[in-house]
C-alpha cells in the first residue's frame, strides 16, 4: 500500500481523472475527499470507495468560488483532521481564439482553471505546513506545452498552473511539501463532449481513433486511469526527491508525429458533420 | 516484498559499484518481483568509501537479488562494445527466459573544472563513448530483442540535471547527457508502435561513488580525508537543494519503480528531473 491512511482532496473527482485517481488512491490505502458540482456522482464515488474499505465523503464545491473552496477544505479537515495530498483537477475547456475571444469569458475560464488552483493551495497548505509534509498535484493541458487547437484563455490558464506550481514547489520544499503538475495528453473522459456532441457512439470512437493514431505517437488516446498511475507516483513516496515537475503524460507528446495538429484540420472537422 | 513485478526480467548497466544507483535499482526490482540481470564493465569497481574494500561488485549484487528470493544472473560487458551487449542480453535470455525492462545506469563523469579551451579531445571520445554512444548501443542490443519478443517493454536511460544546464568545467559531461536525452526521445517515437516505453531520468546531486575521482583529487590537494571533503561538499550542495539534502540512491529506486510498472503506460519520451526542486525545466 503506498499510500496507507493518508488524506486525499480531489477535485473535480465525480468523472474521468479525478474519479480514477480517487479509487486509484483509495486502493492503495487513501482516505478520499470526492469534490464535485456533480454531487450525486460524487456520492456515488465516495460510496465505491467506502464499499471498498476506506473512507470517503462528497463535498459539493465550485472552486471558481472562494467560499466553496473555504468550506471544502473546511469539511475535509472537520472529517479527517488533516489532509496530506491535494490534487487540484477541476476544471473545464473555455475560450476561443483572439478574435472570438471576450474579457468576461477569459475571467470565468481563468478563475475556474487557475485561480482555483491557488485558493485551493491557500485554504490547504496551513495544514500541510503544519504536519511539516504534503504532497500538491496540479493538473496542466498538453495545450499549455504545444497547441494544437486555439482555446486561449484555457491555455493560459494552464500555463498559469505550471508557473503557480514551479513557485509553489521553491516556496514549500522547505515544509517538506512536494508540488508538481501533470499534463495529461488526449485521455478519453467527458473533456471531449463538446467536441463529440452530435455525433453516434460509432462516430465518436472513430474519432478518438484517428485523433490517439495521428496525434500521439503510442497510436491512442489514453484512458483515465493512465494518469491516475503518475498521480500516485506523485502523491507517494515514489516521487521522495522529485518537486516542481511538469509531467507530460502524453503517450510520447509533445514528441513529434505526423499529423501534430488533428484536432483543428478539416479531417477533424469532418467528423463532427 | 512486493510482487508487482512479478515474471518480469529487468537488465541493469552500470550495476557494480557498491554506492551507485545500477546496483540499487537492480536490487529494488528484484525486491518488487522482478528477476534480474547485471552488467557493468568493471567486474568489482574501487570504492573511494571508507568500509568498501570488500565489496566484490557484480557477485555481492548477485547474492543480494538471490537473497530477495529472485534469479539473477551477471555479465562483464561495455555498453559501447556491441558484441558484449549482445552476449549480455543472450546470456539474459538463456538463463532468465526473457527481457521487459532496460534500466541503463552505466556512465562515466570525466574530467571536472576544465574549460574546453583547455580540454584534450581524447577525454572528451572516452565520456562520449560511454554516455552517448554506449546509451545507443545497449538500446540497440536490448531494443532489438524486446521487438522480437513481442511484448512491449520499458526502456529508462540515466542522463543528468548535467543534460539541461550550462556546466563549465565539465562540458564534456554535459553534453553527453544533452545527447542522452536527445537519444531517449528518437528512441521513444521509434518505439511507441512496439508499445515500448522509453525515458530517461535527471539526478541533481547525488551520494554515489560517481563523485569518488573527484573527491579523491580535491581532498589531496586541499589536504583533508576524503571523508571530510566528502561532508563539506555534501553541506555546501544540499543548500542549494530546495528540498535541502543530497539525493539518494533509494530515491533513484523508487523513480525508476514507477517507471517501470504498469502505472506510467503512457508515459514516453520524457525526461524527469529528479532533483529535489533543483532543476524546473
Amino acid at each position: 500500500m503506498l499510500l496507507e491512511n493518508r488524506v486525499a482532496v480531489i477535485t473535480g473527482s465525480a468523472n474521468g481523472m479525478g474519479k480514477a485517481m480517487a479509487l486509484k488512491f483509495a486502493s492503495e490505502g487513501c482516505n478520499i475527499v470526492v469534490n464535485d458540482i456533480q454531487i450525486e456522482k460524487a456520492q456515488e464515488v465516495a460510496e465505491t470507495i467506502r464499499a471498498g474499505g476506506r473512507d470517503a465523503i462528497a463535498v459539493r464545491a465550485d472552486v471558481s468560488n472562494s467560499e466553496d473552496i473555504k468550506s471544502l477544505i473546511h469539511q475535509a479537515v472537520e472529517k479527517f483532521g488533516r489532509i496530506e495530498i491535494l490534487v487540484t483537477n477541476a476544471g473545464a475547456a473555455g475560450g476561443a481564439d483572439l478574435e472570438h475571444s471576450d474579457e468576461e469569458e477569459w475571467d470565468r475560464v481563468l478563475a475556474l482553471n487557475l485561480k482555483g488552483a491557488f485558493m485551493l493551495c491557500k485554504a490547504v497548505v496551513p495544514h500541510m505546513k503544519k504536519q511539516r509534509y504534503g504532497k500538491i498535484i496540479m493538473l496542466s493541458s498538453m495545450g499549455a506545452v504545444r497547441p494544437s487547437i486555439s482555446v486561449l484563455a484555457y491555455h493560459a490558464a494552464k500555463s498559469g498552473i505550471i508557473g503557480l506550481m514551479k513557485n509553489l514547489a521553491f516556496e514549500l520544499a522547505p515544509f517538506g511539501i512536494y508540488v508538481n503538475c501533470i499534463v495529461p495528453g488526449p485521455i478519453e473522459t467527458p473533456f471531449w463532449d463538446p467536441l463529440s456532441a452530435g455525433m453516434s457512439e460509432e462516430k465518436k470512437q472513430a474519432f478518438f481513433a484517428a485523433l490517439g493514431r495521428k496525434e500521439v505517437p503510442l497510436g491512442r488516446m489514453g484512458q483515465p486511469e493512465e494518469i491516475a498511475g503518475p498521480a500516485l507516483f506523485f502523491a507517494s513516496e515514489l516521487s521522495s526527491y522529485v518537486t516542481g515537475q511538469v509531467l507530460c503524460v502524453a503517450g510520447g507528446q509533445p514528441g513529434i508525429t505526423q499529423s501534430m495538429t488533428f484536432i483543428s484540420s478539416p479531417e477533424s472537422e469532418g467528423f463532427g458533420k | 516484498m512486493g510482487d508487482v513485478l512479478k515474471g518480469k526480467v529487468a537488465f541493469v548497466t552500470g550495476a557494480a559499484a557498491k554506492r551507485g544507483m545500477g546496483r540499487a535499482v537492480a536490487v529494488r526490482l528484484a525486491k518488487e518481483g522482478a528477476d534480474v540481470m547485471v552488467t557493468d564493465v568493471f567486474a568489482s569497481p574501487k570504492s573511494a568509501w571508507a568500509g568498501d574494500e570488500g565489496w566484490k561488485g557484480l557477485e555481492d549484487v548477485v547474492k543480494e537479488i538471490e537473497a530477495v528470493g529472485r534469479k539473477a544472473a551477471s555479465a562483464v560487458a561495455n555498453v559501447v562494445n556491441l558484441a558484449e551487449c549482445e552476449a549480455a542480453v543472450k546470456d539474459t535470455i538463456d538463463k532468465l527466459g526473457r527481457i521487459d525492462i532496460l534500466v541503463n545506469c552505466a556512465g562515466t563523469r570525466g574530467p571536472v573544472g576544465v574549460n574546453i579551451v583547455d580540454g584534450d579531445v581524447k577525454d572528451w571520445e572516452a565520456l562520449f563513448d560511454v554516455n552517448a554512444i554506449g546509451t545507443m548501443v545497449i538500446s540497440k542490443a536490448v531494443g532489438k530483442e524486446l521487438i522480437r519478443q513481442n511484448r512491449g517493454g520499458k526502456i529508462v536511460h540515466i542522463a543528468s540535471a548535467a543534460g539541461k544546464l550550462p556546466c563549465p568545467g565539465s562540458a564534456a559531461y554535459a553534453a553527453s547527457k544533452w545527447a542522452v536525452i536527445g537519444i531517449t526521445q528518437a528512441l521513444a517515437m521509434e518505439l511507441a508502435p512496439y508499445k515500448i516505453n522509453v525515458n530517461s531520468i535527471n539526478p541533481g546531486f547525488f551520494a554515489t561513488n560517481l563523485r569518488d575521482d573527484d573527491a579523491t583529487m580535491h581532498s589531496k590537494k586541499k589536504g583533508i580525508t576524503v571523508e571530510e571533503f566528502r561532508k563539506d561538499e555534501y553541506k555546501m550542495l544540499s543548500d542549494m537543494v530546495p528540498l535541502k539534502r543530497m539525493g539518494t540512491v533509494d530515491d533513484i529506486a523508487n523513480l525508476i519503480f514507477f517507471l517501470v510498472t504498469d502505472q506510467s503506460e503512457y508515459l514516453t519520451g520524457v525526461d524527469i528531473n529528479i532533483t529535489g526542486g533543483t532543476l524546473m525545466h
